[in-house]
């Protein structure tokens, strides 16, 4: 995942940074607009709150030429660069100005109306994230841990000879979920670590693998090398040194 | 249904700690009026902050996960305790969770909004991975019994140095895993999830019960709308976007209490900017937020430095000036510390 920053891409870093994760850029003068009505309708107290402290930041935090003398050249924290955006409280802006307008409106329909109207441009405008989970299978535990490697390490505990057996996963997520699942597991990078890895042979020292069932070249060279599949489930096989 | 249960449980009882330990640094003073919402947002900064505190000691003593827990169980109790004694009528008689009349029915409201976003948390959103072993780490803490000792999903012992030591280490989460049972997956993945979700609607409805005047369906409205532009805008840049998507993890707790906590601090110094348990709570969120990503050290003096300034310099009371440099030295010492510029002996 690219970082941008404004350094490097100006005002434009804000429109990158948005649109890797599917955030269209006129969120910013949706934010914008938002923030005019809050400030102008909504008094001092709510310029201290929302606007003042976002020019603030324009000058200092968000400005291409001062914040590299904040952040000097330590790459740990330009790589997190973007997590600045976080201090805007975006989603409170625009409820400031929603209510501080309705607030100066005299009679209760037009403060319905303008509710409506604003609760209906963030529903056109924004990219709902309900929507985004449609399709998305319900968690099969209260762990919320992937079913199939709840069962895939169930079955290595099983099978295990020591109590910290070495596994080698062909996904990395299973690996990076294992190993909050079943913390006894050591995890071995073998079948991912870098492009074109080798594959299993008798040398290999791993006490189990667990690969794709369509990984058919895997499959031969762990059947070649002595590992024995001693379980499998719907997409995965399990394969124990014997 | 048993882990239903105790799961329903540790949330309770985390709400319940954070409430009394809230009360050693209650937002209200003398005759304010006092808000169990408040006390439990700053419950939850006391909270982490000790955790922090006891976390540091615990690493360069080299204490056992089961000792660790011991002390902070001990010293989160003594916090409670001391709350207790010190605001004892106003804890149990003074505070106001309901507006009553017409307020009441929106603060309801609100509570079912929240109520239905804790459902969604527990039941139908799958959770983010582990990109950050975060859960892992508590995860062979709690197998090895020891603190912050061991790499997750290697044998090895982590190369520590004091740079490193504060970051991530979920004490709070490793203690309730002990106690309760709870596999640490369950723990993180919902009772932090929904902990950190009931705060932070916590802390957002207070910010404008504050800045509209303490006009509740004025801050009930702005409430539910923040709510809705979270749901309807669905990017990590959103803090609401890091609430649903991974709530457990420290990102969650910095953009979606700590920053909106600045901001309700601001608020009540806004009212009343010498309360020196406004300050005490200021630099109690610099050592809390030290704790949760190495993000923070950069993001909350900046936030601090936003928020502050403005405020005193609106109200004229410079002396909030000093609130920045206060607030921020815990996270600026560290972040000089990562960045090799300052020396610290070695564990």
């Amino acid at each position: 995942m690219t970082n941008y920053l404004p350094t490097e891409s100006g005002l434009s870093f804000l429109l990158k940074t948005l649109s890797q994760y599917q955030a269209p850029g006129y969120y910013i003068i949706v934010a914008a607009v938002f923030l005019v009505v809050a400030a102008v309708s909504g008094g001092r107290r709510v310029r201290t709150a929302f606007l003042y402290p976002l020019i603030l930041l324009i000058l200092t935090v968000f400005n291409p030429y001062v914040f590299p003398l904040l952040l000097g050249n330590n790459s740990r924290f330009i790589e997190n660069y973007y997590s600045v955006l976080w201090i805007v409280p975006i989603t409170m802006i625009p409820a400031a100005g929603v209510v501080s307008a309705a607030s100066r409106l005299p009679h209760i329909v037009p403060k319905i109306l303008l509710t409506v109207f604003a609760l209906a441009v963030l529903a056109l405008l924004g990219t709902p994230r309900l929507r985004s989970y449609a399709g998305t299978e319900m968690p099969a535990n209260m762990m919320k841990a992937d079913a199939e490697l709840v069962t895939i390490c169930d079955y290595i505990a099983a099978d295990a000879e020591t109590d910290a057996p070495v596994v080698a996963f062909e996904r990395a997520d299973f690996a990076e979920e294992a190993m909050a699942y079943n913390p006894a597991i050591l995890i071995s990078t073998a079948l991912y670590a870098d492009e074109g890895a080798p594959s299993p042979d008798t040398e290999s020292t791993e006490d189990f693998f667990v690969i794709r069932k369509e990984s058919s070249e895997l499959e031969k060279a762990l059947r070649s090398s002595g590992y024995k599949a001693i379980a499998h489930t719907p997409d995965s096989y399990v394969f124990a040194r014997r | 249904m048993t882990q239903m249960v105790v799961t329903a449980a540790a949330v309770m009882a985390e709400l319940l700690v954070l409430f009394l330990t809230g009360g050693v640094m209650p937002f209200a003073a003398g005759d304010e009026k006092k808000s169990a919402a408040e006390t439990i947002c700053a419950g939850f900064v006391v909270t982490h902050a000790i955790t922090e505190i006891v976390s540091l000691v615990a690493l360069y003593m080299h204490f056992t996960l089961t000792k660790y827990v011991y002390v902070l169980a001990g010293a989160l109790c003594f916090a409670a305790a001391l709350s207790v004694v010190v605001n004892f009528s106003s804890v149990f008689r003074g505070t106001s969770v309901f507006s009553g009349g017409i307020g009441f029915r929106f603060s309801a409201f609100i509570a079912l909004l929240v109520a239905a976003g804790c459902a969604a948390l527990v039941i139908i959103l799958p959770g983010a991975g582990d990109p950050g072993h975060v859960i892992a780490r508590v995860a062979k803490d709690v197998y090895t019994d020891t603190f912050g000792v061991y790499v997750p999903g290697t044998g090895e012992k982590a190369a520590f140095t004091i740079a490193n030591m504060h970051v991530r280490y979920y004490g709070l989460d490793e203690l309730i895993v002990r106690l309760t049972g709870l596999h640490p997956m369950t723990e993180m993945k919902i009772v932090r999830s929904v902990v950190t979700h009931i705060v932070s609607s916590l802390i957002i409805y207070r910010v404008f019960y504050r800045l509209f005047d303490s006009n509740t369906i004025r801050a009930s409205f702005a409430a539910i709308l923040t709510y809705a532009a979270g749901l309807l805008f669905r990017t990590p840049y959103t803090p609401q976007g890091l609430l649903y998507g991974a709530g457990w993890t420290g990102e969650a707790a910095i953009a979606c209490v700590m920053i909106p906590f600045i901001l309700l601090l601001a608020q009540a110094l806004y009212d009343r900017p010498g309360n020196i348990r406004l300050w005490l709570l200021a630099v109690l969120a610099g050592i809390a937020s030290v704790s949760f990503t190495e993000s923070a050290l950069l993001i909350i003096p900046c936030a601090m430095a936003a928020v502050f300034i403005p405020t005193a310099v609106i109200r004229k009371k410079w002396m909030l000036l000093l609130l920045v440099p206060a607030g921020a030295a815990v996270p600026l010492i560290v972040l000089l510390i990562h960045m090799n510029a300052l020396a610290v002996p070695a564990l």
